[in-house]
């Protein structure tokens, strides 16, 4: 069995979402399928997981590796609260379950790799406090954190990662621009893997903004 | 029937029972026009009820979540839809699916074929429920796709032969190595061909004076610029420094006194503080130690020539100098990083890894002979010192080979994953490549087209040697 690499997104789902955002959300992520599909590196090792949290918070698609994802369709409430903290607990469990350590049978898993998407803040904000030093306590390979749309606050974002990018709008163009920028970070990174050395992202394209 | 459609009706138009309905009714039950009539609406009812039925299993038919697994292009695809749940559901036709180049078989409800190229499509459904003048026609939709078979998304770009340090893509050699025979074949990983980057493996066969003779493999680090040179540099440089006959000839007086002065010992004085081997050891070790702070030096040096970073050449090294004597084959091995050096001994047949491995918990925590931090006391673990009355096989090899074939480190003195290995390059495998001992001529071509083998995730560059 070769090492895997395991991707998780964290979508949100919340009410602010329904509308033309979670249309755009769905082309953009279908389309990050679609691209990653054509990467030799990304065939043979990513594994996808996708969690979506609003008022609920579900494990859309578990862990599948990527020949075998099958197209999706996300969807939202038309209102609700998001539950961002209740999704990274979900994470911390799954990645728990999901990752194989090196054994003297089999090597490990490559470092996971985490993207957050929100277009707000997080509803439950004591549990997604403690819920973040968990997950920093997993070691992932990176965590991109992104904060989409007039709405989303980026310092929540940033008590979890120091990687975090801005969109100012969630249209289709602003999001598949993101998507195939988050391509381009997960080819970088299973081509960094093994090399002992920290993952650099590639330079985002000019619609997303670094937040410093 | 008649009857109970009667009050059916009575009770729908809100006419009370009572002596005169109960008494109409009773007359009416023989009337053959209202025999008939009943007849007739019983029958539409169950046509209603039989339409109603049909659209319904067409709802749920379109509603219920079909999953066709994924198709892979140029390998035979077969699905059959499962319509036990639906008796009534038959689909007519598939469209967009010759648009994959699969057919389907509306009677065994099967698509089948061999899909040309890679795609992602709606496939429509074209699907009649129930028979006759009530039947309904409907489409359901399900999305479609065709992977490409991950070797065709490898792609294999030249390297550029104008760049700096630019080498081969692959490197073979074949020919004598003290009474037996060498092969060796270095191929450019998958990995480094997609994108038109260099080899960053190495090796160099070299014979030494006064029977001696030396075979170095590197793998230089994936992260490195320059590893590369380094690995060129690390191979060579080391092999070439045994290039002399003074130190070989005290190389060759310690060892034959270690292996006399070894073999005297008994479990007694082996403890002895002037334990005699131990002080050979330490001489032999000394020899070997300081040609390889040698070229820890040599890389300095042309780092600072070159106006690079050290580390830009981090190479990792493995090395056998071997020479044969009267009490058989001197083995003298040096290993930093996660490259294996092995030998399969003839009598009896048994597998010893000569070198300790450099490993890191999520890979990549090899370390490099280009680290100052390796030369410290613990180097002496790096080096042994065995002699062996005969063999029949001596390895050197990249992890671009051994992660593939072995997995794990502990599976390097398995005589069983051993025995596996030697039937692979047998020719026991899926492209039937065959590396054939027995004839000299073009074995390290075999050698070379048989490290092409295809394993998932394993795209390193790899070096295989193999003294016989």
């Amino acid at each position: 069995m070769a090492r895997r690499l395991l991707a998780y997104f964290l979508l949100d789902t919340s009410g602010s979402m329904h509308g033309e955002p979670i249309q755009a959300l769905n082309n953009g992520f279908n389309g990050l399928i679609s691209m990653l599909r054509s990467d030799p590196q990304a065939m043979d090792s990513l594994h996808v997981s996708v969690i979506t949290f609003d008022k609920e918070v579900k494990n859309i698609i578990p862990l599948t590796d990527l020949a075998s994802f099958q197209p999706v369709e996300i969807k939202c409430p038309e209102s609700g609260p998001t539950h961002t903290g209740q999704a990274l607990e979900m994470l911390c469990d799954l990645v728990k379950m999901d990752l194989v350590k090196g054994s003297m049978e089999r090597k490990g898993d490559w470092k996971p790799l985490l993207f957050v998407f929100t277009d707000g803040k997080p509803s439950d904000l004591q549990l997604y406090r403690t819920a973040t030093a968990k997950v920093k306590a997993l070691d992932f390979g990176m965590i991109v954190g992104c904060a989409a749309g007039p709405k989303a606050e980026t310092s929540f974002l940033k008590e979890l990662t120091s990687e975090v990018v801005r969109l100012d709008t969630t249209d289709v163009n602003t999001l598949t621009t993101f998507f195939k920028w988050v391509s381009s970070s997960i080819e970088m990174g299973s081509k960094s893997q093994g090399t002992g050395e920290n993952m650099v992202l590639p330079p985002p394209p000019g619609e997303l903004i670094i937040v410093v | 029937m008649v009857e109970l459609f009667l009050k059916q009706l009575l009770t729908e138009f809100n006419i009370a029972a009572g002596k005169f309905s109960d008494n109409t009714v009773a007359r009416l039950l023989h009337n053959a026009k209202i025999n008939e009539l009943t007849k007739s609406i019983t029958a539409a009812k169950n046509q209603v009820i039989g339409i109603f039925h049909m659209y319904k299993e067409t709802e749920e038919f379109k509603d219920v979540e079909t999953v066709l697994p994924n198709a892979v292009s140029r390998k035979h695809y077969e699905y059959r839809f499962d319509l036990s749940r639906f008796p009534n559901i038959c689909i007519r036709e598939i469209r967009n699916l010759d648009k994959a180049g699969l057919s389907f078989d509306a009677a065994s409800a099967k698509i089948s074929g061999i899909p040309a190229s890679t795609l992602s499509v709606d496939l429509q459904l074209s699907f009649t429920c129930g028979q006759g003048e009530d039947q309904v026609e409907d489409i359901k939709i399900i999305p479609f796709t065709v992977n490409a078979d991950p070797k065709d998304l490898w792609l294999n770009k030249p390297s550029n032969k104008n760049d700096l340090y630019a080498k081969a893509d692959s490197d073979k050699y074949a020919g004598p190595f003290l009474d037996k025979r060498i092969a060796v074949a270095s191929q450019r990983g998958r990995s480094h061909a997609h994108e038109g980057a260099f080899r960053d493996d190495h090796f160099y066969v070299c014979k030494l004076p006064l029977g001696w003779e030396i075979i170095a493999v590197a793998d230089g680090a994936g992260s490195a610029k320059f590893s590369r040179q380094g690995s060129k540099i690390a191979t060579t440089f080391i092999a070439e420094s045994f290039h002399d006959e003074t130190l070989l000839a005290e190389l060759s007086e310690r060892c034959s006194d270690y292996f006399s002065a070894a073999v005297s010992n008994t479990p007694e004085t082996a403890v002895a503080a002037e334990d005699p081997a131990l002080k050979h050891k330490s001489s032999i070790i000394n020899i070997l130690y300081k040609q390889v702070r040698n070229l820890h030096t040599k890389l300095i040096e042309f780092a600072q020539q070159e106006a690079i970073q050290l580390k830009d050449l981090n190479t990792t090294l493995i090395f056998a100098l071997t020479g044969k004597f009267d009490n058989g084959y001197t083995v003298l091995t040096f290993g930093v990083g996660d490259c294996p050096v092995n030998i399969i001994t003839g009598n009896p047949v048994e597998v010893k890894l000569l070198n300790q491995l450099d490993i890191g918990e999520f890979g990549g925590g090899t370390r490099f002979v280009t680290m100052p931090e390796i030369f410290t006391n613990d180097i002496a673990s790096r080096f042994a010192i065995n002699r062996f009355e005969d063999f029949s096989r001596l390895i050197l090899m990249t992890d671009g080979v051994y992660d593939p074939k072995f997995v794990t480190e502990n599976k390097l003195e398995d005589k069983a994953a051993w025995d596996t290995f030697f039937a692979d390059l047998d020719g026991q495998n899926e492209d039937n490549a065959r590396v054939d001992f027995l004839r000299n001529d073009g074995i390290e071509d075999q050698l070379l087209s048989w490290l092409n083998f295809w394993s998932k995730g394993n795209h390193d560059d790899r070096t295989l040697a193999i003294i016989y």
